[in-house]
């Protein structure tokens, strides 16, 4: 089973160094993997580079853990940011559980004088000179305010700006003070726990919000193509509706419990439109190279288009010597349908079982899709 | 659901083995119209739960 990696990180600086050794001992003890710089991550061989090394350490980690004390850290020109710094932004950057401790007194100068300072310098900065100021010039700002405490390096209030920009919460970290790993742990479990079991939802809103995409992106080629003439142009507006119809697989549901893949359709190859004209439905166009008649009289009971027409109801259709889907629906006066060929296991005793499974694979795909395709329909004059 | 079919120029209920040119169909039980509102209803509901969960598991 995996365990969870623990990046540790923080400045090396005496203050810090027992607890870090201790959290690392305990979350190892209890289970987990952490991972730090003195214990065993470093050092490499020299032509190694060891930020780079670390940061891909955090990238392997679950978890990103960081000790603030006094000391800024090493700064790195080119990045115009410390090793630390540069670990939490690559954590944050890829979404990891961040944990951060922070000494009470740095904290707590930090949210009673500096950060309202910062702010201010930093508007003021902005207004004047319309642009962000760099690391350097907020570092010097820092260094030459008589009002802030000198013994703090300045680049630490530098980074807890940037950590209350980013809204990353802060723990208190009183130094000389054990960390009660154990009861911290249960705590992240327990609201771990609470998340997993939303995998589904989570996932479900995924789809929907794809389906919502296709259906959006299809609406604006139809309105594109609506505008262009008088006369909408039918057979390019089939065309972007069948490019939009994939295909799928084919499930038999079991209740709640399971679904059993029983088959697949593929992507639709043409369509067709039909529109009401007093006992008859007369075409109006197609797409791709599908069977097409001039009309179909309305009490013709072999055509699919007379049938929806009458019915009402959006229906797949099925031939076996065609090894074809017809999805057919009614909007207003008009037919459309469209041609997604089956795969060629299946036949009309297979139909016959599987029937709702078919329909709910065709017509359930994208119902927002459907919807937008009705209501381009609708509004269009015969 | 019932499966209807479609040959000789008639539609029946299709019972048994049928030829393979028949036209086989059944009307789906709900419309898109329908399938849409309740995918809405279910999407809103799944979302404030999962904004729930996370304002529990977030709370310190």
């Amino acid at each position: 089973m995996a365990k969870t990696k623990i990046f540790i990180s923080s400045v090396n600086e005496d203050g810090l160094k027992r607890l870090r050794k201790e959290a690392f001992t305990e979350l190892r003890d209890l289970g987990h993997e952490p991972l730090m710089w003195e214990q065993n991550l470093g050092p490499w061989p020299a032509n190694i580079d060891p930020v780079v090394k670390c940061l891909e350490a955090v990238d392997e980690a679950d978890i990103f853990l960081l000790f603030i004390g006094n000391n800024g850290g090493t700064y790195y020109k080119d990045a115009q940011r410390t090793v630390t710094h540069m670990e939490f932004i690559k954590a944050y950057d890829k979404g990891k559980t961040i944990l951060i401790f922070v000494d009470t007194t740095v904290k707590n100068i930090f949210f009673e004088t500096v950060k309202r300072w910062m702010d201010e310098f930093l508007e003021q900065y902005i207004s004047e000179s319309h642009q962000h100021p760099s690391p350097e010039v907020i570092l010097s700002a820092l260094k030459q305010n008589p009002d802030i405490p000198n013994h703090i390096d300045a680049y630490v209030w530098f980074l807890l700006h940037d950590l209350t920009i980013r809204n990353v919460y802060l723990d208190d970290l009183s130094l000389g003070v054990r960390i009660d790993w154990k009861e911290y742990f249960s705590d992240l479990l327990r609201r771990g726990s609470m998340l997993l079991p939303l995998q589904h939802s989570i996932v479900e809103n995924g789809r929907r919000l794809e389906q919502s995409e296709d259906a959006f992106r299809l609406l604006s080629e139809l309105s594109l193509l609506m505008q262009t003439s008088e006369k909408p142009n039918y057979e390019s507006i089939l065309r972007a509706i069948m490019n939009k119809m994939s295909g799928g697989i084919i499930e038999q549901q079991y209740g709640q419990y399971m679904s059993e893949v029983i088959g697949s359709y593929k992507a639709c190859i043409g369509a067709t439109l039909y529109v009401n004209d007093n006992d008859k439905m007369k075409y109006v166009a197609k797409c791709a190279d599908v069977a097409w008649n001039r009309s179909f009289r309305l009490d013709d009971q072999s055509s699919y288009v007379a049938l929806t027409y009458n019915m009402n109801k959006d229906t797949v259709h099925y031939t076996q010597a065609k090894q074809m889907f017809y999805y057919c629906f009614k909007r207003g006066k008009y037919v459309l349908t469209l041609h997604f060929p089956s795969e060629s296991d299946w036949d009309n005793r297979k139909y016959m079982i599987y029937q709702e499974s078919v329909n709910d694979a065709i017509i359930n795909k994208n119902p927002y899709l459907v919807e937008i395709i009705k209501m381009i329909l609708g509004g269009m004059q015969p | 659901m019932s499966v209807y079919v479609s040959k000789n120029g008639k539609v029946s209920l299709a019972v048994g083995d049928q030829p393979k040119d028949a036209l086989l169909f059944a009307p789906s039980k709900k419309s898109s119209a329908q399938l849409v509102k309740e995918d809405l209803s279910a999407w809103k509901l799944s979302n404030s739960i999962i904004q729930e969960r996370f304002a529990k598991a977030t709370k310190r």
